[in-house]
């Protein structure tokens, strides 16, 4: 078995060994209720989650994702309150805005070759700032959270069933990125772009046009997010989504997906961000201080970090070691 | 142990645990301030906390939204999905609370808002007059200053519907009353001391001529009597704050800090606590309408500050 | 035209010219290959060899001549991806490949093969198609292997399959055997004979006399960027394309340098060094004021013994004596005890471009610089670089200036100098002229002669023959991690330097 797949087998025996220590522990958890709402948590990071795990196959960061989320629900807001256009038409508005602020970022890391981070870190930054201009204000001047009434809108913060939309459009999305990378050839630029992008380019990839489509789907994600998110609260607020990368990096990182790029997939950061929410949900059953969950999420990413820095090394060793074994063989048949 | 034998174990233990839960007729109650951080919301902790423990029969859970709407959103379904009974909360927003409160009513949990009303009808909202005493400041300093001069103002974070009613009504007071003094400045110090220290610094080198501050909550008054303090120009400028914690009312007796808008805390959070006793015991009815409880405000001064008693210091 | 062989030539440069701003890299140079022949290209560093190579696959541009290909002529702005379609490919060493793909994802990449009408890759053909290929070469290779799993003779196969999924009809091998085994090798010979057999041309570039002589069908000789001569089947002998490597006919006098025997006292004594895959039971000793040449085609593991003895990486066995005493080194105690250091690759390890000359050569000497409690003292600091600067004569003399915009030459003099001003008792300099103009060149080795005659012991490993005779006093040739000769005495030329190094000494070649 490969290691990613020993590795995954790990967190889903943890993710239910910890779902039974916290149904024993309280028994509001293992109800229908609070299983959809830990689901519907998980799938409002988890949506973004999918776009940065592209963005981290290919050896990138955007840290603009939780000002996209800012700026969109900022941009729903406006058509909602001063225009009486109906959802179908803005919300499409919407997620191409998303693409279009993905774009900006896709354009200036391969345009000008700045790095990733800086890039995303100042689009984050002025975008935070026009959500707060954006923001629909009163008649003096000051930010006014207006209560959201289009039905069709709401409709995004609906159940089908027992569960939320936002958890169905999150596992097929998944499935379908999922898809698109393994299948495709587009998705195995994403791969190839990552893991080495003069190889890339020697095979004749255009890299450039991979890392601006990854940019632009990581923007749709976090532009959709805002959408469900405003959805589920009824409202919108320029500081929606801001400080929400940290869960969103926390998420993809437990799932398996390293920061050095060529390496990850969707269902690996899926079961991270089900892990995360889990944990989360968890810490309230327990009656614990919110304080104490970043300490635990650090914690926890520094475990996951170590152990698979440990365990790389040791599967090279092994490799490595099978690789001289063969050609010890090879030299004896000779 | 066999295999069969440890899953029966298992199932066993979560029917004893769902079985003790149904047995309970126990009432939960769940406290969700924005933050818990601040004096204010402990003051209201320990209203409520004091009221609630006469009855043995009720629990108190104290959750921290941490300032962000979202978490507290988050934490208002774990109390909804948890089956609790009461819950009172400090919304961070008015609007993006509503529908938690919406959903929460909905399930037949009562909930009681603190300071900040939701849009749809709930059981009952405890607030301070936040725009009557935002008037009365503004009433206050206008009068000291003769009607005359610059004030600026310490403003809450974008969209915090309490700070937000509190500068109104000083405004108005202001534009109706005195409308030779001039506004030079209003920015938001986000509820906290540092920040405020770090606006009052620009306010002061911006602004030679600066008579009074006006900060909508106290935490950012102590900050901008920090900065005017070190500045050397404390005597000259008028510093009000709101909400009258303990360490500003001190304050306003050494003289540093000319005034607050007090509002007794703790008898505030009783009487939330109180009223969601009586809404379990069936004492209250819970009315088509949210029942609006004001807490009136007190201008606390140098001259009116030895009236708050020690007790009702918090 | 006459010879018979051009009646099928698949590649053809006329008087291909090449400048990079400034001194001509290429001047006038013809060469033709045949197709289906296996050609040779060598020379000595710097000839123009790996230029020629990029202006065929279109990585940079000629400033002149003409080149035609299968036919069609290459315009003088060629690309890359022209070269490619062309079907001109280049089997790197395992540049092209991706990490975390597997064998059949990589010969495909960009190019797999789709279910009808849809764009989903068919991964199940994909794997078929890439199995049989492999089977029809014969190669021992799963097309689902994952490329990390492979040893590196597995990994250039693949990329040998990938230029053929292209149908390339000239694959051009830039040093292939250099970190192969001997078997490993073999198999590549087999297989390039292979292509050869399809009637694939391979251009082979080597310094390895051996490999040149056992595959060429043809050798194009070149130096100081001009064809020297194309050698038929039957003229190749070791000798003749040594001497037009070298190109001089000198006198014994000038290409014989007299080894000089010093009896300084040992400065270090290393003795059956041996580190898996790289070191094999290399001894060798050096005295006071003696410089130590080595050696040694790249890849003959001389760098990695220079790690090994600063401390830089651990070995497996062997032991070393420094200063009379048993040591093991670690980089801390070398620096303690009195080594210097002057890495091979200058801006990667050696300095730090953003930071001026006083900062770094501080940075060596923290010691000598800094008080008990660890307090840099500037002045201390600015002393010691104005004394580096002065006794290296580094250019311009400001020692504020960022080393990062000193010409390569200067900057190589400030690597030197962070040791100098130490108490040095032994240097080790890796290829320290190695992009260096020619008159840095012979003030570098005025320091290095100073050093010696100050009674330092001097190490120096350089892959510039001339450089290396000239300097040194005895020179060890490694090969393949041993040591395979060792000249002591006596006259040594270049020649019998490069013999050594390429395998034609006795018991050298395999």
């Amino acid at each position: 078995m490969s290691v990613s797949a020993i590795r995954r087998l790990i967190l889903i025996g943890l993710l239910i060994a910890i779902g039974i220590a916290l149904s024993i522990a309280n028994p509001s958890f293992l109800t229908v209720d609070n299983l959809m709402t830990l689901l519907q948590e998980a799938s409002l990071t988890g949506i973004v989650a999918i776009g940065f795990t592209l963005i981290l196959i290919t050896a990138g960061i955007d840290m603009s994702i939780g000002a996209v989320i800012a700026i969109t629900s900022m941009i729903c807001i406006n058509f909602i309150s001063y225009t009486q256009l109906p959802a179908y038409i803005y919300i499409p508005i919407a997620l191409a805005m998303g693409c279009a602020i993905g774009w900006v970022n896709g354009f200036f890391i391969t345009h000008f070759k700045l790095p990733e981070f800086i890039v995303t870190l100042a689009t984050r930054g002025i975008l935070a700032g026009l959500a707060l201009i954006a923001a629909v204000k009163d008649s003096q001047g000051f930010v006014k959270n207006v209560f959201i009434q289009d039905e069709v809108f709401l409709a995004f913060g609906e159940t089908v069933g027992p569960v939320y939309i936002v958890t169905i459009v999150f596992f097929v999305l998944a499935f379908c990125t999922q898809f698109f990378l393994k299948r495709t050839r587009a998705g195995t630029n994403v791969y190839a772009t990552g893991a080495n992008p003069t190889a890339a380019r020697l095979s004749g990839i255009n890299t450039d046009r991979t890392l601006i489509g990854v940019y632009m789907f990581s923007g749709f994600c976090a532009a959709l997010t805002s959408i469900f998110l405003s959805a589920r609260m009824m409202t919108a607020m320029p500081e929606f989504g801001i400080g929400s990368e940290m869960d969103v990096i926390a998420s993809v990182i437990i799932g398996g997906t390293p920061f050095t790029g060529g390496v990850g997939d969707i269902w690996g950061t899926v079961i991270g961000t089900l892990f995360l929410a889990l944990i989360k949900n968890g810490i309230l059953k327990l009656g614990l201080s919110p304080y104490i969950q970043p300490i635990v999420i650090g914690g926890i990413i520094v475990v996951v970090v170590v152990l698979d820095v440990w365990y790389k090394d040791f599967a090279e060793k092994r490799a490595a070691r099978s690789a001289r074994q063969k050609q010890m063989q090879s030299k004896e048949g000779v | 142990m066999t295999k069969a034998k440890w899953m029966a174990t298992f199932i066993a233990l979560l029917v004893m645990a769902t079985g003790a839960v149904q047995a309970q007729t126990a009432y939960k109650i769940g406290y969700l301030p924005s933050t818990v951080g601040q004096a204010l919301t402990q003051a209201w902790r320990s209203g409520i906390e004091k009221t609630v423990k006469a009855q043995p029969n009720v629990t108190l859970q104290a959750l921290d939204a941490q300032m962000k709407a979202e978490i507290q959103v988050t934490m208002m379904d774990d109390f909804i999905n948890q089956g609790y009974n009461v819950i009172i909360l400090q919304p961070i927003d008015a609007a993006a609370l509503t529908a938690s409160v919406k959903k929460a009513e909905g399930k037949g949990i009562h909930v009681i808002t603190l300071n900040t009303d939701t849009i749809l009808p709930h059981a009952a909202c405890v607030t301070m007059d936040d725009t009557g005493a935002g008037y009365l400041v503004g009433e206050t300093i206008g009068k000291s200053l003769n009607g005359k001069g610059n004030v600026a103002i310490l403003q809450s974070p974008p969209g915090a519907q309490a700070g937000v009613e509190r500068e109104k009504g000083f405004r108005a007071a202001l534009g109706k009353l005195y409308p030779n003094i001039k506004i030079v400045g209003a920015q938001n110090a986000a509820w906290n001391k540092d920040k405020a220290i770090e606006i009052m610094n620009s306010f002061l080198q911006v602004n030679k001529e600066l008579d009074a501050v006006f900060a909508v909550n106290d935490n950012m008054a102590e900050g901008a009597m920090i900065a005017a303090e070190s500045a050397g120009r404390l005597g000259q400028i008028k510093i009000w704050g709101f909400n009258g914690q303990k360490s500003t009312l001190a304050l306003i007796e050494q003289g540093k800090i000319t005034g607050t808008a007090y509002t007794n805390a703790y008898s505030q959070g009783a009487t939330a606590a109180k009223y969601a006793l009586d809404l379990l015991s069936g004492a209250k009815k819970k009315g088509a309408k949210t029942e609006v409880i004001v807490v009136p405000p007190f201008a606390a001064t140098k001259d009116t500050v030895a009236q708050i008693k020690a007790e009702d210091r918090w | 035209m006459n010879d018979p062989r051009n009646s099928d030539v698949l590649l053809e440069c006329r008087g291909i010219d090449k400048n990079y701003n400034g001194p001509m890299v290429l001047s006038g140079v013809d060469f033709a290959l045949t197709r289906g022949e296996i050609h040779a290209l060598v020379g000595e560093n710097g000839a123009g060899k790996s230029t020629l190579i990029k202006i065929v696959t279109g990585v940079t541009n000629r400033n002149a001549g003409s080149i035609s290909f299968d036919g069609h002529d290459i315009p003088q702005e060629h690309s890359k991806n022209a070269a490619e379609k062309l079907g001109i490919a280049v089997i790197y060493q395992e540049l092209s490949l991706i990490h975390g793909m597997s064998v059949a994802q990589n010969i495909y990449l960009t190019k797999e093969p789709l279910l009808s009408g849809l764009p989903i890759i068919d991964i199940n053909k994909m794997n078929t198609m890439a199995q049989e290929m492999i089977d029809r070469y014969g190669f021992d290779l799963k097309a689902t292997d994952v490329i990390d799993n492979l040893p590196i003779a597995q990994r250039q196969t693949v990329e040998i399959l990938k230029a053929l999924s292209n149908k390339a009809s000239l694959m051009i091998m830039d040093e292939p055997t250099s970190s192969l085994t001997s078997t490993e090798s073999a198999q590549l010979f087999k297989i390039i004979r292979l292509l050869k057999s399809e009637g694939i041309s391979v251009l082979y570039i080597s310094h390895r006399m051996e490999e040149v002589f056992a595959l060429s069908d043809r050798v194009t000789v070149l130096r100081d960027g001009r064809k020297v001569a194309v050698l038929e089947k039957e003229q190749i002998s070791p000798a003749e394309i040594i001497r037009l490597m070298i190109g001089r006919i000198l006198t014994d006098n000038e290409s014989h340098h007299q080894m000089v025997k010093k009896d300084g006292e040992v400065v270090l004594e290393v003795d059956k060094l041996c580190s898996e895959g790289k070191l094999k039971d290399v001894s060798f000793s050096v005295r006071r004021g003696e410089v130590l040449g080595f050696g040694g085609l790249v890849g003959s593991g001389r760098t990695e013994l220079m790690r090994a003895i600063y401390g830089i990486d651990p070995f497996d066995s062997g032991t070393i004596t420094y200063l009379g005493k048993p040591y093991v080194p670690t980089v801390e105690k070398s620096i303690a005890g009195g080594y210097g250091f002057v890495p091979e690759e200058r801006r990667l390890q050696g300095i730090m471009g953003g930071i001026s000359i006083t900062g770094n050569i501080g940075i060596a000497n923290l010691d000598t610089i800094s008080s008990k409690a660890g307090f840099v003292s500037g002045a201390k600091e600015l002393e010691r670089a104005q004394k580096a600067i002065a006794l290296l004569n580094v250019k311009p003399a400001r020692p504020e200036v960022l080393v990062g915009n000193l010409s390569g030459g200067n900057q190589q003099k400030v690597v030197v100098g962070k040791w100098l001003i130490r108490d040095l008792k032994l240097l080790i300099v890796d290829e320290p002229t190695v992009g260096v103009d020619i008159g840095a060149k012979e003030e570098m080795y005025q320091t290095i002669e100073r050093l010696s005659q100050a009674g330092v012991a001097v190490i120096v490993v350089s892959s510039d023959l001339p450089e290396l005779t000239r300097l040194s006093d005895r020179i060890i040739v490694l090969r393949k991690g041993r040591v395979i000769k060792e000249f002591v005495e006596g006259a040594v030329s270049e020649e019998d330097v490069l013999r050594a190094a390429s395998g034609l000494v006795e018991g050298g070649a395999q």
